[in-house]
């Protein structure tokens, strides 16, 4: 190995696993040496597998006697605490009494082990999946500053080389939020791609499951594991899963990208937008046709993932909510849980009609191109504390801006994919976002894996010692 | 467990709403949605008239593809 394993996307670890120069445990090791020595100040892990050596040698061991599972085989990857583990406690963030889960696998974690994956821990959520900032957990790039949220662990744990991949989830942008401000690849798939069973629900028709990964190769490596039907997921599609890998290297050339000029652009931090209209400009000379587009539809669509988001929550933890326990919540979270009561029926259903409003438009656009592009958050990484940022010249709350160009795509459900495409004066890393037509991964992953091997972001790390 | 209260006079809050909160905490919970009703009350102004939602009911799918709950 010519750099340090901790550095290497999966997809040049696993040929080292598998033919033996690179041990699976020498691997574990030096990530939980890196836990060690790094997460004291990052706080991005809640609980650290007792299981994760003796997995890892077996897997060395299966290895070594000609069993190679395939690429996750002797991988350490770490799982977002609102995902069900049978060896692991799982919290989804809270430290409210009397709230338990089971001691079992989730089926993303049934299926990483059963491909040999090494779990190798869980990683902070915000409570219950809510919000974007994931306290205390620190962005690895400066750590004055919050890593995003709510899988805000798992992207801070990658980002600092703490694992090799890990498992996020996104109901309004919590995969994707986090990887763009700590610089990593974080997928979201189509709603149905992945199952969701034995994740703690948040919002059952706008959760989705997905991983964050090194490099797009990563991502798709992980979502050809991750995908396929579950029926203990009702919304799980049945479609059959695609080689993932089949289009990477194609480039973008003769490829149809629209830019959506409403919305998802104008209420950006400056070098946010520049990075993100050079990017465009990059793809345009790599031969792709760049078109605008609008969507006039989206002015209304914050108020439709509010009252589907805060009803289904609500919803869900109803009984806690009637039995007073909500009031260990943490605040934010008590008051979104108590807030979702006031959204009527009604609200909810016009919200849901709504949704198909916003499909169609999508659809619509999709009739003529292959891609969107577009950034994942309007700003970088803020600091710890602060609720409030200065964005195009207004005065903005940074939850409210944080997720307003993710939660579009868990409204229609669309697979995207963000990725660094650059950083601001401050060192701290801007994504770029790419979305694709319903079940169409393999068209968002071969436009962000040509953008990616044209740059060189991935290469650089954060400040931390080696 | 709060007990039901006279239907013939429900309180807003903690009958209809379902909200069981003292004054000074549902005052909070008000002053936090206000921004949020905001946004819900333009989803209000649009008439979507027989459009189906999104969220569509599929009897067969306990049967097909589903694990009973």
């Amino acid at each position: 190995m010519s750099a340090a394993s901790w550095a290497l996307p999966i997809a040049a670890l696993a040929p080292a696993i598998r033919a033996g120069s690179l041990s699976p445990v020498a691997l574990a090791e030096t990530f939980l040496d890196r836990i060690g020595r790094h997460d004291g100040a990052l706080a991005s892990f809640v609980h650290l597998s007792e299981g994760a050596l003796e997995a890892a040698r077996a897997a060395e061991s299966e290895i070594r006697a000609g069993d190679w599972r395939g690429p996750l085989h002797g991988i350490p990857i770490a799982v977002k605490d609102n995902y069900l583990t049978r060896d692991m406690p799982t919290t989804a963030g809270t430290t409210a009494p009397g709230i338990e889960f089971p001691l079992r696998d989730s089926a993303a974690t049934a299926r990483l082990r059963a491909a040999g994956a090494i779990l190798i821990g869980k990683t902070r959520t915000h409570e219950f999946a809510w919000g974007t900032v994931t306290p205390p957990t620190r962005n690895p790039w400066d750590v004055s500053r919050v890593p995003g949220g709510s899988s805000g662990g798992s992207a801070a744990a990658l980002a600092a080389g703490l694992c090799a991949a890990a498992l996020g989830s996104d109901t309004g942008g919590s995969i994707r939020i986090p990887a763009s401000l700590c610089g990593t690849v974080g997928l979201k798939p189509t709603f149905g791609r992945v199952s969701r069973a034995g994740i703690v629900p948040h919002s059952w028709s706008l959760d989705h499951a997905g991983p964050l990964t090194r490099s797009v190769a990563d991502a798709a490596l992980m979502l050809s594991v991750l995908a396929g039907p579950d029926p203990a997921d009702p919304a799980c599609s049945t479609r059959p899963v695609p080689d993932y890998g089949a289009a990477l290297g194609a480039g973008v050339d003769g490829l149809r990208l629209g830019v959506c000029r409403n919305h998802f652009f104008g209420r950006n931090q400056a070098e946010v937008e520049a990075a993100v209209e050079q990017a465009i400009g990059d793809l345009a000379a790599a031969g792709a046709t760049i078109r605008d587009i609008r969507i006039p539809n989206l002015d209304y669509s914050l108020g439709a993932i509010f009252a589907i988001e805060l009803a289904s929550s609500t919803a869900y933890h109803d009984a806690s909510l009637r039995a007073g326990r909500t009031a260990q919540f943490q605040p934010d979270v008590r008051g979104l849980v108590e807030i979702g009561r006031f959204v009527t029926g009604a609200d909810y259903l016009k919200a849901e009609q709504f949704r198909r409003l916003l499909m169609a438009d999508f659809r619509r656009h999709f009739a003529e191109l292959d891609a969107i592009v577009g950034p994942t958050t309007p700003l970088t990484a803020w600091p710890v504390g602060s609720w409030e940022v200065e964005i195009a010249g207004a005065s903005e709350s940074v939850l409210a801006a944080s997720w307003r160009l993710t939660y579009p795509y868990n409204l229609t459900g669309l697979p995207a994919i963000s990725l660094p495409c650059g950083f601001d004066s401050a060192g701290l890393p801007i994504g770029l976002q790419i979305t694709g037509k319903p079940f169409d991964e393999a068209m968002v992953l071969r436009i962000a894996d040509a953008y990616e091997r044209a740059h060189d972001w991935r290469e650089r790390r954060p400040p931390l010692d080696p | 467990m709060a007990q039901p209260r006279n239907a013939a006079a429900p309180d807003v809050f903690r009958d209809i709403i379902g909200l069981d909160l003292p004054p000074e905490r549902l005052a909070e919970v008000l002053r936090l949605y206000a921004a949020i009703l905001g946004e819900i009350q333009k989803l209000r102004t649009l008439d979507l008239g027989e459009l189906h939602p999104a969220v569509i009911f599929d009897p067969a799918a306990g049967y097909e593809r589903e694990t009973p709950p």
